[in-house]
Parts: C-alpha cells; sequence; structure tokens
C-alpha cells in the first residue's frame, strides 16, 4: 500500500482562479449536438443520433446514440461512447449513467483517471461520486502506451476523497512479471499526501554493511504526518526510525529520532534525535516574542560514522547543537533574546585532539538600532552570558586533577553604543562613525586546583575585570566614471578609492578570558571593520589604521548590470600590534597583505571570481581562490573552484601558532548534467593537493523511464575522521503514481551542488481544463 | 584618462514606494543612495499614491559546505545572498522585470569557534548587503529605467542627467 | 378576409385561415391564401406569405405554407401548462392525417414557460406531433450548422420554477389565450 509524502520543494501550485466552481447539481443547462434528435415533452426525454454529444458544466458525453432524460438525469448510451468528468475520461462501448445523482455503469471501459492513473476493466460502476468499482481491472500509474508496472485484480475499487484505490487479490507486474501478490493492494489516485509505505532504498555503505530501508508515511492531517522507517543494516541490525512533522497556525516543527536495541558491532543501544520547533508565543507588554528551539542528541560519538543515510552527509557534524531561544522584538527599533546554547561534543578517538567549546548558560540579548535618525544612525547591543566549559572525564585527556574543568568558566557583560552621521552624494561619502564597548568580566579561575588551575593570557587570575574602550572611525570613498566599452559592448567604467581610519587605544587586555572570540579571516569585509577579531570581542585590538582600497567596476552602460569588479586593498599601520589573543603572535610589520579581488559575470551564464591574499613582505601568496560556474540552462550547471591556505607559521616547538587557518590546498569539481532526455548525473570531487586524497566524491545517476518509472543510484565516498572514509552506494527504483519517494536523494546532494535543481517535476493532478474535448 | 566623479541621475518620478525595510542597514543605506542621486525623489508609505514601486520579492542567505579536511571536518562554508527584485510604474508597467543580484563570500570554518564563526559570518552578509545595495542604486538609475518609464508617463520638464 | 371550416370529421378544432387573396383551384382541390396568410387552429397560429391548402382522397387537409422573404412563423400556446412555442424556418408544411407540422429549413424551435425560454432546438427540419406532445429534428445542409441538429435544454428544475411563477400569477387558472 505505497503512499506519497510531498517534500518541500517549491513546486508551483494551481492559482485559486482554476478551482472549478461546480455549480448546484441540478441547475446546469444542457447543450446537444447530433444529426437527428427527438424531444418527448411528457417524459422530458431526448434521444441523439449520428455522433450525438450531451454536454454539461460537468460532464460531456459522445457516443452514436444517446438517450437522456432531462428530468432524471439518467443517460444511456451505446456505440463507442467517450465520457468526461472532473478530468477523468472514460472511453467503452455504453454506459448507463445518471448525472444528477453519478452513479451508472461503464461497459468494458478504458480508463483515464484524472490523478494520472489509468486502465481497462471489462465494467465499471460508479456508485455514488466517491466511489468506484472495476472488476477484471488492468491499472498503472499513469497513461502512456507501454506500461512499466501494472496492478491486475478482479476487482478495484477507487475512493476519489480518500484518495485511495483498492485491489482485492491484486498483483503487481513490472514489465509484465509479477513481483508482489496481495489480497489487499492499495494505491494513490492522486499525488497528494497519502498513508502508506514510501519508495524503499537499497545501498551498501562500508560501516553499516547491506542496507535497505521502507519508510511508511502516515498523512494523519494536511498540516501534520508521521514517517516510520524501519532500516536494517547486515552489519548493525534493525535500526527504527522516525519522524513527526507538523506545522499549526501558531506552532511548527520536526520531531525525529532513531533507535536500535543491540548494534551486532558494538553490542549496545544505539540512538539519535532532533527536534526543531517555532513558535510565535504572541504579544506582551507591546513586545511579540516567539520560542525556538533546535536539539539534538545522539548516543555515542561514531553513531554518524556508523549510520550515515543516503545523500546526506552528517559524518561532518563534531557539535550537535542543543539551543533554546526565547527571541522578542517590538517598539519598531528593539529586539533581543534570552538563549540557552549547549553542544554534544563527538570526539574522534583516531584523531588524538579533544573537541570542546565554551557553552552559553544562558545569553541574554537586548539590541536597539534606529537609522537615518535626521540623519543619524545609532545602535545599542547589549549582551550578557554565563559561559560554562563542558567537564571531559573520558579517555583521550585526563582531567581529573581539576575535577573535569578545562577552562575557566565566568560571566561576561558586554555593551556595544555607536552612532554614525553618513553624509552621502552622487559622487562622494564621508561617514564618521563613534562608538564605546564597555565589558565586565566575572570570572572562576578554579583556583582551588592550585598549580593546575587556569590562568589568563598574562598569568594573572582576577575574579572581575571592567574594560572600557572608545571606538572611531571615518569612512570615505569616492566615485569617478567614464564611458568605456567591455567584451565589445558599451560600459560605463567606474573608479572607487576608499580610505578608512581607525583609531582604538590600546588597553592591557591580557587579564580577561577568552570565550568565544577569534581571528576574522583577513579579506575585503573585514579589512573595512573596527575589530580584527571576531565573536564576542574578549580582544579589541589597539588601532591606529588606515585601509586603502581601490575598486573598479563596468557596469551594462543600458542596465546597469555589473559585468566585471576588480578590488584590491591594503591596510597601513601607524603603530605596532599590542593587543593580541593567547598564543597569537603580534605583527610587526606596519603593511598588511596586499588583498585583490575580481568577479567576473563573463556572459549571462558564466561567471568567475578570484581572490589573492599576497604577504606585503616577502611577497608570497597567503591564501588564494578561485572559482568558474557554468549554468548555461536549467537542470545544467558546472563549477570548478581552487583554494589555497598557505600553511601555518610554526612556533620554536614546531607545532602550528593558534588561530591560524590550517594549510590546505584543495580543488573541487561539481556538476549538474542531462546526459540525455532520460539520464540524467550530478557529481562532485573534492580533492586535497596537499594531503593527495579525496576528501569527497559523490556521483549520482537519475534515468527517467519513458512510462512512469525512474531509477536512482547514487555513490558516494566521504572522509568521516582522520582514516576512516565512508563509501556507499544507494539503488531507488520509483515508480511514479504507484508512490513517489519521501525525500528525493538527488535532491539531498543539493548542498553540495552548486545552482542544484530537482528534476522530478511533480505529476500535476489533470483539472477539467486539461482535457476537454 | 577621461574619469570625472559621478554626478546625480535625477530620476523622472517624485515618489517611491519600497517594501524594503528603512529600519534595516540595506533599507536605510538603498534609501541615502536614491536621495543623493535623486533629490526630487522622496519615499511614501502609501502604495497607491507612489509613481513607482520598488518591489523586494526575495532576500534570502544560504550557505553550502564547500570543502571537507582530511578528517571530513567542514573546513570552509560559501555564503550566498541574493536578492530578488523588481520595479513598476503606478499603473503596472515593469520598468525592471523580476531580476536576481547576488553575492557570494567564502569563509574558512572551524567548528570549534562555532560562535565567533556565526558572529563573522553576520559581518560577511552585512558586506555583501552593502555591495547588493550599490549595484541596486546602478540598476535603478540606470538609461533603460528612466526612459521606459517616461515612455508610460511622460514628464514634460524633466531634465536627465548629462 | 374569408374563412374556410375545417371539413374533418372528429371534434377538431376549427381552421380559421386569413389572407389578403384567396383563390380556389377546384381540379386539384387546392386553395391558395396569398399576402399576409394568418392561420388559427386551435392553440396553433401559422403566418405566412402565402400558404396552400391541399385535401387528399381521405378528405385530410395538407397545408404548405411559403414566404417570399423572412421566415414562416408558428406560435403554439398550451395555456394549461403556461407553455408557448415559437418556431421558424425557410418554409412549412402541414399534415392534417397525422396532425403534424414540419418546419423545413433552418429550422428552429423555441419552447417557453410562462415567458422564459427553457429550451431551443436548431436542425434542418423540425417535426411536430400535437397529438403526443413530441417533436423531433433532424440536421442537413439548410441546417442552422449544416448536418447537425443542436439543442439547448434548461434543467427541470427552471422549467418547474417558470411554471410555479405562472400558476400564482394566474392563481392555478390557465392563462388567457393571445389569440381571440
Amino acid at each position: 500500500a505505497p503512499g506519497i509524502r510531498i517534500d518541500e520543494y517549491p513546486a508551483l501550485q494551481d492559482s485559486s482562479l482554476l478551482q472549478v466552481t461546480t455549480g448546484n447539481k441540478n441547475n446546469t443547462v444542457t447543450f446537444t449536438d447530433s444529426e437527428k434528435a427527438g424531444y418527448d415533452n411528457n417524459s422530458s426525454d431526448i434521444t441523439l443520433h449520428g455522433l450525438a454529444q450531451v454536454r454539461r458544466t460537468d460532464a460531456i458525453l459522445k457516443s452514436d446514440q444517446i438517450r437522456y432524460n432531462t428530468d432524471s438525469g439518467e443517460m444511456t448510451a451505446s456505440g463507442n461512447t467517450r465520457f468526461f468528468k472532473d478530468g477523468t475520461l472514460i472511453t467503452g462501448t455504453g454506459l448507463h449513467y445518471n448525472i444528477n445523482t453519478d452513479s451508472g455503469k461503464f461497459y468494458e471501459p478504458v480508463f483515464n483517471l484524472a490523478g494520472g492513473g489509468s486502465g481497462t476493466a471489462s465494467e465499471a460502476e460508479a456508485l455514488d461520486e466517491n466511489h468506484t468499482r472495476l472488476l477484471d481491472v488492468i491499472y498503472s500509474g499513469c497513461d502512456c502506451p507501454e506500461k512499466f508496472w501494472t496492478i491486475q485484480s478482479p476487482q478495484v475499487d477507487i475512493y476519489e476523497d480518500e484518495n485511495e484505490g483498492i485491489a482485492k487479490n491484486g498483483v503487481l507486474y513490472i514489465k509484465g512479471v509479477p513481483v508482489l501478490w496481495s489480497p489487499y493492494l492499495t494505491f494513490p489516485v492522486r499525488a497528494e499526501k497519502k498513508t502508506g509505505f514510501l519508495t524503499p532504498t537499497y545501498g551498501y555503505t562500508s560501516r553499516g554493511g547491506y542496507d535497505l530501508a521502507v519508510p511508511y508515511f502516515f498523512n494523519l492531517a494536511p498540516n501534520y504526518d508521521a514517517t516510520i522507517t524501519p532500516r536494517y543494516l547486515s552489519k548493525r541490525g534493525l535500526l527504527m526510525g522516525g519522524e513527526f512533522r507538523y506545522l499549526m497556525p501558531g506552532y511548527s516543527g520536526i520531531v525525529s529520532g532513531t533507535y536500535i536495541n543491540k548494534d551486532m558491532d558494538t553490542r549496545d543501544k544505539r540512538w539519535s534525535y532532533s527536534i526543531l520547533h517555532d513558535q510565535h508565543l504572541g504579544q506582551f507588554l507591546g513586545l511579540k516574542f516567539n520560542l525556538d528551539l533546535d536539539w539534538n542528541g545522539v548516543s555515542d560519538d561514531n553513531y554518524f560514522r556508523d549510520f550515515t543515510s543516503m545523500g546526506l552527509n552528517e559524518a561532518d557534524q563534531t557539535y550537535l547543537s542543543k539551543r533554546a531561544s526565547l527571541n522578542w522584538s517590538g517598539y519598531d527599533y528593539w529586539s533581543g533574546y534570552l538563549t540557552l546554547q549547549k553542544y554534544q561534543t563527538l570526539q574522534d578517538d583516531t584523531l588524538g585532539y579533544l573537541y570542546g567549546q565554551y557553552e552559553k548558560v544562558p545569553e541574554f540579548k537586548v539590541r536597539g538600532s534606529r537609522y537615518d535618525w535626521n540623519g543619524f544612525d545609532v545602535e545599542t547591543d547589549n549582551t550578557l552570558t554565563r559561559f560554562e566549559f563542558p567537564t571531559y572525564f573520558g579517555d583521550i585527556a585526563d582531567f581529573s586533577r581539576t575535577d573535569g574543568h578545562r577552562a575557566p568558566d565566568g560571566t561576561r557583560f558586554s555593551s556595544y553604543n555607536a552612532i554614525s552621521y553618513p553624509i552621502v552624494r552622487p559622487g562622494w561619502y564621508v561617514t564618521p562613525k563613534a562608538a564605546l564597548h564597555a565589558s565586565h568580566y566575572s570570572t572562576n579561575w578554579y583556583e582551588e586546583f592550585g598549580k593546575y588551575g587556569f590562568r589568563s593570557q598574562a598569568g594573572t587570575q582576577k575574579g572581575s575585570i571592567n574594560r572600557v574602550l572608545p571606538i572611531f572611525s571615518l569612512d570615505s570613498g569616492m566615485t569617478f566614471e567614464r564611458n568605456t566599452t567591455l567584451f565589445g559592448k558599451p560600459s560605463l567604467q567606474t573608479l572607487e578609492p576608499r580610505l578608512y581610519y581607525l583609531n582604538i587605544p590600546y588597553k592591557n587586555q591580557a587579564d580577561i578570558p577568552v570565550y568565544d572570540t577569534s581571528i576574522s579571516q583577513f579579506g575585503f569585509g573585514s579589512a573595512f571593520a573596527e575589530n580584527r577579531y571576531s565573536g564576542g570581542w574578549d580582544r579589541i585590538n589597539d588601532a591606529n589604521l588606515l585601509t586603502l582600497g581601490i575598486t573598479s567596476r563596468w557596469f551594462d552602460e543600458d542596465s546597469g548590470f555589473e559585468r566585471l569588479a576588480l578590488q584590491l586593498a591594503q591596510r597601513f599601520y601607524f603603530e605596532d600590534q599590542k593587543v593580541t589573543l593567547p598564543g597569537e603572535e603580534a605583527r610587526k610589520r606596519s603593511k598588511s597583505d596586499y588583498l585583490a579581488g575580481l568577479s567576473a559575470a563573463l556572459t549571462d551564464t558564466l561567471n568567475t571570481e578570484l581572490a589573492v591574499q599576497v604577504d606585503s613582505a616577502d611577497q608570497n601568496v597567503v591564501q588564494s581562490y578561485a572559482s568558474l560556474h557554468w549554468k548555461p540552462k536549467r537542470l545544467t550547471s558546472v563549477s570548478m573552484s581552487y583554494r589555497y591556505q598557505q600553511d601555518p607559521f610554526l612556533d620554536e616547538t614546531g607545532n602550528p601558532l593558534r588561530y591560524q587557518l590550517k594549510g590546505k590546498e584543495t580543488t573541487s569539481l561539481s556538476a549538474q548534467w542531462p546526459f540525455t532526455e532520460k539520464i540524467s548525473g550530478v557529481g562532485r570531487i573534492d580533492y586535497s593537493i596537499q594531503d593527495k586524497r579525496v576528501t569527497q566524491s559523490i556521483l549520482g545517476f537519475e534515468y527517467k523511464g519513458n512510462c512512469c518509472w525512474t531509477g536512482r543510484v547514487v555513490m558516494q565516498r566521504y572522509a568521516v575522521s582522520k582514516e576512516k572514509a565512508n563509501s556507499a552506494i544507494f539503488l531507488q527504483l520509483e515508480l511514479s503514481g504507484l508512490g513517489s519517494l519521501g525525500s528525493d536523494p538527488m535532491g539531498l546532494l543539493r548542498e553540495n551542488v552548486r545552482g542544484y535543481e530537482s528534476t522530478t517535476v511533480p505529476v500535476p493532478v489533470k483539472s477539467t481544463f486539461e482535457r476537454y474535448e | 584618462c577621461g574619469f570625472k566623479m559621478r554626478g546625480p541621475t535625477p530620476l523622472p518620478f517624485s515618489t517611491l514606494y519600497t517594501n524594503i525595510p528603512q529600519n534595516s542597514a540595506f533599507g536605510s543605506r538603498v534609501w541615502r543612495a536614491i536621495q543623493a542621486n535623486s533629490p526630487g525623489t522622496t519615499v511614501t508609505a502609501d502604495a497607491a499614491l507612489a509613481q513607482a514601486k520598488l518591489i523586494q520579492e526575495d532576500f534570502s542567505r544560504s550557505q553550502r559546505e564547500v570543502s571537507l579536511d582530511a578528517q571530513g571536518k567542514v573546513e570552509e562554508y560559501e555564503l550566498n545572498l541574493v536578492l530578488t527584485f523588481s520595479m513598476t510604474d503606478s499603473h503596472g508597467n515593469e520598468l525592471i522585470p523580476t531580476s536576481r543580484i547576488e553575492a557570494t563570500r567564502q569563509l574558512p570554518y572551524d567548528e570549534d569557534d562555532a560562535s565567533a564563526k556565526q558572529e563573522e559570518m553576520a559581518q560577511l552578509y552585512t558586506d555583501m548587503e552593502k555591495s547588493i545595495a550599490d549595484r541596486l542604486i546602478r540598476r535603478i538609475t540606470s538609461p533603460d529605467v528612466i526612459t521606459t518609464y517616461l515612455q508610460h508617463n511622460p514628464t514634460p520638464g524633466f531634465v536627465p542627467a548629462q | 378576409q374569408t374563412t374556410t371550416p375545417a371539413a374533418s370529421a372528429q371534434a377538431e378544432p376549427e381552421t380559421l385561415v386569413l389572407s389578403d387573396t384567396l383563390s380556389y383551384d377546384d381540379k386539384t382541390k387546392t386553395s391558395i391564401f396569398n399576402g399576409n396568410v394568418i392561420l388559427t387552429r386551435g392553440p396553433m397560429r401559422l403566418t405566412a406569405d402565402t400558404l396552400k391548402i391541399q385535401e387528399d382522397a381521405q378528405g385530410f387537409q395538407h397545408g404548405f405554407a411559403t414566404v417570399n422573404s423572412g421566415k414562416v412563423h408558428i406560435f403554439e400556446e398550451r395555456p394549461e401548462t403556461y407553455e408557448t412555442i415559437r418556431s421558424e424556418g425557410d418554409r412549412a408544411e402541414y399534415n392534417g392525417k397525422d396532425d403534424t407540422v414540419k418546419m423545413i429549413g433552418h429550422a428552429i424551435v423555441n419552447r417557453y414557460i410562462c415567458g422564459q425560454l427553457i429550451d431551443t432546438v436548431r436542425g434542418e427540419v423540425v417535426i411536430y406531433n400535437n397529438r403526443n406532445n413530441t417533436y423531433a429534428a433532424q440536421g442537413g445542409p439548410q441546417g442552422v450548422e449544416p448536418g447537425r441538429v443542436r439543442s439547448v435544454v434548461k434543467p427541470q428544475s427552471a422549467a418547474n420554477e417558470a411554471t410555479e411563477a405562472c400558476r400564482k400569477q394566474y392563481n392555478n387558472k390557465p392563462m388567457p389565450s393571445t389569440f381571440n
């Protein structure tokens, strides 16, 4: 009994204007057309001969001979009849049908249902508007000449409202070969959400063995449904999966989980759960409140590595977020939240490196911002956060001496208040901005553990620290233009010098703990930003610097479409860097790296991007990125990218300095390509030149059968930990019309292939407007 | 080499309606640029009154894992911001068909500093918004829009930029 | 204006024909009425330019009505059911023996109840059978749609409503005839 679960890919819906407004049954006008006609006013019978037609707004009947009674609605037709009603076409040798009671018999009908199903029968009887019974039926999911699959059964009952066809003693044939017999076989007649089995997925994964998942979908209501997915893995056993989705006026969400009682490999219980919930709590004291929950958990560190499901690349999850947040906004300019953020950390014992990060238990934020308040932009951003680093008692490292604590815990209050006055003219702009950042830290350094206790960057253990820093910046730029041509087309070229001066006095911050602050990646964004540290600003860089940028862009003259942009930038420091993060080496040079970037829409379908960062001292490339993205037409895209990151500087003991990006040199190719009308492929290969290793490869092919079936195969191989990689292959046979799949696996690759578009377009229900003769 | 400072580009319509929220970094940047380029144009909250309408149909952020390190950890995200907009005059004639302006940025990611990286992401999105706002202004003040508007609404006495 | 009493045997409704001129050909037993011909027979009235009435051997009368321009019109009333039937065609033939009227050539028949149009039939030929209250239509080259018969029939509910309206209007008495 296959069911259908429609996923949320954005499909076009019928416009409401297309709704058929069925006038009430008995006041529809009847038109007749025939060679001969006879009318009997007493019995109000009409008999028509010779290519006769009776046409009403709700039904059309064509036949050699028709007798129709306008009073009772009785119709009797004989000789190659064609009967249309609500998008369903039934042809046959004759019929006896009452149009007012929607009941009657069709003899030797060949039917094409509105929902796409079609077939033949010896006789069809419409018992009422909703229920039709067919005898000696051959049914298939879609109306095409040579049917790939059919259901044959002595008796099939079709219930239009329940969107269900029930075949008694039905046999499912695929290409004429009997595949499945069942005393009670149900199938959907329309592509709507319907209770029943979804298309199963067969596969093999190196860590899970042979893999068969058969989801069963419960269409509990139009706005909430559930799916139970028993999944057998040969190396592990039966994993039960479940998902409940709900969409209510005030709240919506998805709750899902999996459970296996005894994993044959690890001999113990394993489970995972995920709760996503979003709820509007309404208005209170003029503030709009809403609650959102993103709470996940798993039984052990290796769960995702062992139980990867098709297409989804969950293996890269190291931190499972456990977040609950009460958000509010109101009075036009104010907003904020109270958030609890915890993590379940999945360690990788092959790595010998201990993951961990601070949790916010909780964080309270109040933000106010008002733009163009007679010329001024003002904002205030105040956050109070309680930080706690989770304790660890595992065996990768021993923290018993500090009772499991790995870092100081504490509370931070930080307040950032800024005012700026942008002066904007067509040819230039000047934006002076002044801000004041005040923060207070009260920290528990766990001195009670003596020398094993924690110390700040300066070696101190100050319990309470205050920091107040003014920030002044002046952003200014000009725009020069000239007419020129680019690629032969008239275009407008601009020259946009930009000058950004930033001044923040130095304040020793070495006593301040570092909770959630790191170095921003140096680039065009951060080159014109106030603080080179990102996050909670546990460090605010001392600054007396000037960033010079020059951008040149080419616009199509008429449409103003940006065709090519070239950017250069460099920072000039007038003072040495004094504020550093623990373990960060202070910059000694007075000039930053050069930054260069180019992005070009070479044609409407081909665009490219280049970015490079060159060390101003020894002129070598610190970082570079290049990408080419080609999207000739729908369902077709190819993109290539190259990334290089210089190896981090090593300290004297030979291990890399902190806050440095790991060195890498990788290339990636991803593409979606329709080879032929039927076969389309999607693929992605990431190759690490440095490690000489393919870090991730996905290859998927989809074959669209010519008559309501689609075959898919997805091959995947990606690193799940330092040594281990998981390779998986998944197969799927979708009999469209018998039940589409839960989620389109090719669609699951959406995150991996840039510009991917789902190829499966849902079979639209044929409305009366489509089948009209 | 022929460069001269960009002058104002007056727009033929004096009232403009937009559903881009004014009290936002993006909205205020767009609005200040329109004001600077065409001082004669003021914003009106009443769509019916406006001689021109700038409709933001969608402004969606998305991120994509672009590379995994040898341990299978996300090493870099690609951030994507797409503005879908259209522009019509008061009679619904199309000045700019539904079009998209897109910006992408690369962000090296380190899971251990999730909250620091989240804030850095926010900073990158703000920077992308600035770039999209500038390009949007170029589209709105382009000769195409002005000539199309004048075809449907001849405004005698309107002096276009030289 | 001359009138000729119908000569049929049973209690046939009296046939009255008015016309500008009348001529009678004894040999063929045919009387020819010419100019503004109005034939009234019981509930039916026919208007045409010329009308020929012949008597067959058994004494039944057969009428042939034609027009120089426009259409032959037949107007029939059924006061008890508040029905009126208007039909038109290039020419009309009346068969006294089986009491049928045949409208030939672009024939159109409209049936009204209490002034409401209930159904319409269009074809090349429409044959009226007054005795059993039926009519039949055939398509042909001179049909309104060549070769086809087309009809538009309002539902029974519309007919009942119209009947009800007239019943109230004439509080259950048949509606007065418009002929006399």
